[in-house]
Formats: C-alpha cells, structure tokens, sequence
C-alpha cells in the first residue's frame, strides 16, 4: 500500500455532504484526497497539484463538470476523469465521452463501485494479499507463498488479465460473459466455457485448495468474484 | 284532382305552394341558424384554434381561439396569401395535411388543414413555441426533480454506508443503521421507476440501440439480485437453449427488464424457492422466460398486472414492498424494442413471465 500514497486524487463536488463520505473511503484506500467545491477551483487544483485522476460531478452551478472536463482537455490536460453524475439520460453521458471522460458512476452510488472505477483507471499498482499472494501489476508478475516462501506464479497475459480485473473488483461479482467481453475483449458468439477454462487454471496456479477456492469464488453459477480482502 | 280545382283555383294552389315553400324555407333557416350556433358552440370549446372556410377563402366560422391568435381579437372574414392558398389546396385535395404557417400576430402556428365532405375546410391550429414549451417545461421538470431527488438520496446512502464501518454486528446502532439504509434503498428505487416510467413516457423518447449479449444481460441482473436472493432464501439459475444470442438493444433498459422481472419472483417467492432464468432464441427472436415458484397470480387479476400502481391483494404472508410500476415500465420497454410479453401463472404453484424480443431490435426504429 505504501505507492499508493503518492497518488493523489482531486475530488470534487458542490456537496460538501458527499465529499465528507467520499473522501475518507478514498484515504482509507491509500490515496492522498484534495477536494474543490466548483469548477473554477477544480481547473486550479488541477493544475497546480496534477492528480493523478479526477473525480468531477456534472451537476455544478456555473461552471458545470463537462465544462470544466473540455477546459482540461482543451488545455491538452489528459487527467483521467470519472464523472459523478444524478443524470442518466444517455445524451449528456455520450457528451462526457465526448468531452473526453474516461468513465461515469451515477449518483446514488456505492463507494466501492467508484472505487473499483478507480482502480482500473489509475495505473496499476503492486498489492499483496494476505501474505498468500503478491501482485506486481507493473511487471506483471505474480508470487504465491507456500510453506514460508515465495514462488513466482507463471500466469498467462490473458491470465495474468483475468486476475487484475478480478483483483480490481474484489468484492463484487462479475458475470462470465462480461469478464468474456471485457477481459478477453470477445464480442462473438464464443462460448462463456472460455472463461471457465481460464478461472480452473488461475486457481490451479494460486489458490492454497483449488477444491475449493478461497479467493476466486463462484457467484450463483453466472460469474465469479475475488475475495474481498481488504 | 278535378275536385281540388273545384274549391281551388290554380292561381289558389300556387299561392298555397309558395306559402309551404316560404314556411319549410324559414324553418331550414332557422334550423340551419341553430346547427351554425352549436357548431360554433362546440369550436369554442376546443382547445385549439378553429376555423372554417369555403376553399375561396370565405372564412364561416372562427372560434374565439383562433381570434385570440390571430391578434387582436378578431378574424377576417376572408383568408388572403398563404392562408388562402392553403384554404383552396386543402379544398381540392382528400385528407389532412400540416403545415407550419404564421398569424398577422407574429405567433407561429402548427395548421393542419383538412376537407370536409361538404366542401368547406376545417383549420385547426396551435401556438408552435408554446407547445415546445411545454414539452421541454416536461423534461426539464423530471431532470430538475431527478437532480432533487437523487441528491439528498446520495448523501444518505452515502453516510449510512460509511457509519457501518467500525460497529459490531450486534450492535443495536447497526440494526438502525441497516434500517435506513434498507429504506433509502427502496426510496432510490421508487425515484428512479417514477423517473424511468416519466421517460419512457415522453413523446421524444428513444431507445439507444447497440448490438447487446442477452446472456451478458441475465447475468449482471442475477448477479446484482443475488444478494436479495441470498436474504430471502431464493435460488436463483440461468439456463440456456441454443446459441449465445446478440440481438439489437438498449442495454440498460433491457437490464432493467430483468431487474424487475426477477426482483418480483424472489420478493413473492417462499422461503427455500427458485427462481429460474431460460434463454432460447431461434432466427428471428429471442425468448427470456423467468419462472418462479412463488404464490401465482390469481385469474381475475391476470389481465391487471401491467397496470400502474396495480398490487395484486395478498390473503396471507407478509406483505410486498414495491412501487406497483415495475411491470408497467417492463412491458413498456418490451415493446419499445418491439417485443411482447406475456404470463402464465397457476396459484400455489408459481408464475412463469416470458419476453419475446426481435433479434435486429424494432423495425420501426432506426439505429443512431
């Protein structure tokens, strides 16, 4: 977790109700958390700190968050974004994808859905699991502990995917076909057996009892989750 | 007839003729008066502007709402330029057309002109802008009433999520806790179905269509119930016929009719229940059946259920939280994409929900 303090977050919201919520979620996730209460602040904020990744909510007087997003990128500011947004029409959410956002979470929402956005937004970072299972997400290499020491995991890159997505959204289960569609980037009529393949071998690789698996779990027979860990 | 020109003469029967013919004349008229009357009686009452006119351009009649847009209270009594082209148009034509026409008032009207059998036309015209406005007063109203809504709801989530953190399980601060977030849960999706049923309502609504995996659909709605599912003792288990079906669809909306569906057959379920997901599809349609083993729907409110706000009376059990809008917004939206849905059910036994979509999304709609 100690690379995690190095990244900052700029957080902003004109409610300071929802900043006093999601701010301590962020912090108590590793990341240093600077707030602005309008667009304006958020323009200066975002230059002078250079974040990391900016939360922005649309729904702001005067200066809007989509407004503030194209002055960014106008400016040639490629900050990630992940918009806050009541709005789910799909026009003003197609205009932020314009506008140049990277992604959206709709208020109300859980913080650990926006968390998870985050994650797998920022670049990826080295985590260790329970003293069982180290990721370098840099490096793309995994360790697994048996008996006291450390044996590097020999995963697939498609693996090696499969694990971060999962790893990413510990804690919320995920449906085969959109593992499927997301991490093997499949749109054709492939079998969802694709995915059971690869889950049976990460386990095989990992898992203290592949039998039965206590980090990569099954979900109602349709998707599977990551144990949350933290 | 020789008898008759004996009390009569013919000149007598002439003047009688003339007589009938002056009273039978005077009484068309005076009827004739009338009818014009209630048919001005009844063109004041409409809402829009009504005129009728000869296709010369010899305006009838005027009701007092087309006066009041042509300006200044009146109406000519004959229509000059584009009005009296159209009058002459709409004359020798069949059937109505729309046009978009201004008043001497400045006030630009949608006209729709149409023939009537006995010659005149018919005009009936409305303030274009003021029902623009109308429309978007609408939609701004259920944007503004949404960012209302769902702001303080964020915040109360948000906060009672966080305040779970650090409390023991038995903690009876835990127990109110979960109350309120159970509460604001319910809250958060009445919001959204009001809002949703708003939308699918509008006369400007569109689907926004792509090529979606129906498989991929099922999934995420059975993963995001699971966890209701789990509370109330439920199975919950897709099984599918077939090939991995891709049809055109809005993803989100066709989410949702899975939410619903789903939602309804673990909350009326019994303890220890399943509900099952079957997905089949042939070359033109794909079929989603959710079958429950549930209480059923009694006969006599079958043909109800889509209705909004209508609750199926429960003799025994607990009673049902929802909004009673779940099937309307699902039945909407199935015919939206074209689709239709229709349901069995058997008391005691359960209900069986099935949703039958075209694969290339509605004809009549075009993909953006």
């Amino acid at each position: 977790m100690s690379e995690a303090m190095e990244i900052t977050i700029l957080l902003v919201d004109d409610n300071p109700n929802v900043i006093s919520f999601v701010q301590p979620a962020l912090e108590q996730e590793g990341y240093r958390v600077t707030t602005a209460n309008d667009g304006l602040e958020a323009l200066y904020q975002a230059e002078t700190l250079d974040p990391a990744l900016i939360v922005l909510d649309i729904e702001m007087p005067e200066l809007s968050g989509l407004e503030v997003c194209r002055r960014l990128r106008e400016r040639g500011d490629e900050t990630p974004i992940i918009f806050l947004t009541v709005r789910d029409s799909v026009t003003d959410l197609e205009l932020g994808f314009e506008f140049g956002a990277d992604d959206y979470v709709t208020k109300p929402f859980d913080v650990r859905e926006l968390l998870a956005r985050i994650r797998a937004r920022l670049p990826p970072r080295s985590l260790e699991i329970d003293g069982v299972l180290r990721v370098d997400a840099a490096r793309r290499k995994v360790w697994v502990q048996r008996e006291g020491e450390w044996r590097e995991a020999h995963l697939t890159p498609r693996e090696f995917d499969l694990l971060q997505h999962l790893v990413y959204n510990a804690g919320r289960p995920i449906g085969k076909t959109t593992l499927l569609e997301r991490v093997f980037d499949y749109h054709g009529d492939v079998e969802t057996k694709t995915v059971e393949k690869h889950i049976w071998s990460l386990r095989q690789k990992l898992e203290p009892d592949p039998a039965t698996p206590r980090y990569i779990l099954n979900v109602r027979g349709v998707g599977y989750k990551f144990e949350d860990y933290r | 007839m020789g008898d008759w020109l004996v009390y009569f003469g013919l000149l007598d029967l002439l003047l009688l003729l003339l007589v009938v013919m002056l009273a039978a004349g005077l009484i068309g008229f005076a009827l004739g008066q009338r009818r014009r009357r209630a048919l001005a009686e009844l063109l004041n009452a409409l809402p829009h502007g009504a005129v009728i006119a000869r296709p010369d351009g010899r305006v009838l009649l005027a009701n007092a709402e087309a006066r009041q847009l042509w300006g200044a209270g009146t109406f000519p009594a004959r229509l000059e330029g584009s009005w009296a082209a159209l009058a002459l148009e709409a004359g020798n034509g069949e059937g109505y057309s729309i046009h978009n026409l201004d008043a001497p008032s400045g006030i630009k009207l949608q006209v729709r002109a149409a023939p009537l059998r006995s010659g005149p036309v018919l005009f009936t015209f409305q303030d274009l802008a003021a029902r623009q406005r109308q429309e978007a007063f609408y939609r701004n109203f259920v944007n503004n009433v949404s960012h209302e809504l769902k702001t303080p709801l964020t915040v109360i989530q948000g906060h009672v999520a966080a305040m779970g953190e650090g409390l023991a399980d038995d903690d009876p601060r835990q127990t109110s806790r979960r109350i309120v977030a159970q509460e604001a849960a319910r809250l958060t999706q009445l919001v959204d179905n009001l809002l949703l049923l708003s939308r699918l309502e509008m006369p400007d609504f569109r689907l926004d269509l792509r090529p979606v995996s129906v498989e991929g659909v099922i999934e995420d709605a059975i993963l995001q119930l699971s966890d209701l599912a789990e509370a109330r003792g439920v199975s919950l288990s897709l099984q599918r016929e077939g090939s991995l079906p891709r049809i055109v669809a809005d993803r989100a909306k066709l989410k949702q009719v899975l939410i619903n569906l789903l939602d309804n057959a673990i909350k009326y379920n019994r303890e220890g229940g399943a509900v099952m997901v079957r997905l089949d599809d042939d070359e033109q349609r794909v079929t989603m059946q959710v079958t429950d083993t549930g209480e059923g729907i009694p006969p006599q409110d079958l043909p109800y259920i889509f209705e909004k706000m209508y609750r199926v009376e429960r003799r025994q059990g607990r009673s049902v939280e929802g909004s009673g809008l779940g099937l309307s917004i699902v039945q909407r939206i199935v015919e939206q994409h074209g689709g239709d849905i229709s349901v069995e059910s058997r008391v005691g036994e359960g209900s069986t929900f099935t949703v039958r979509l075209p694969k290339n999304g509605n004809s009549t709609v075009t993909l953006r």
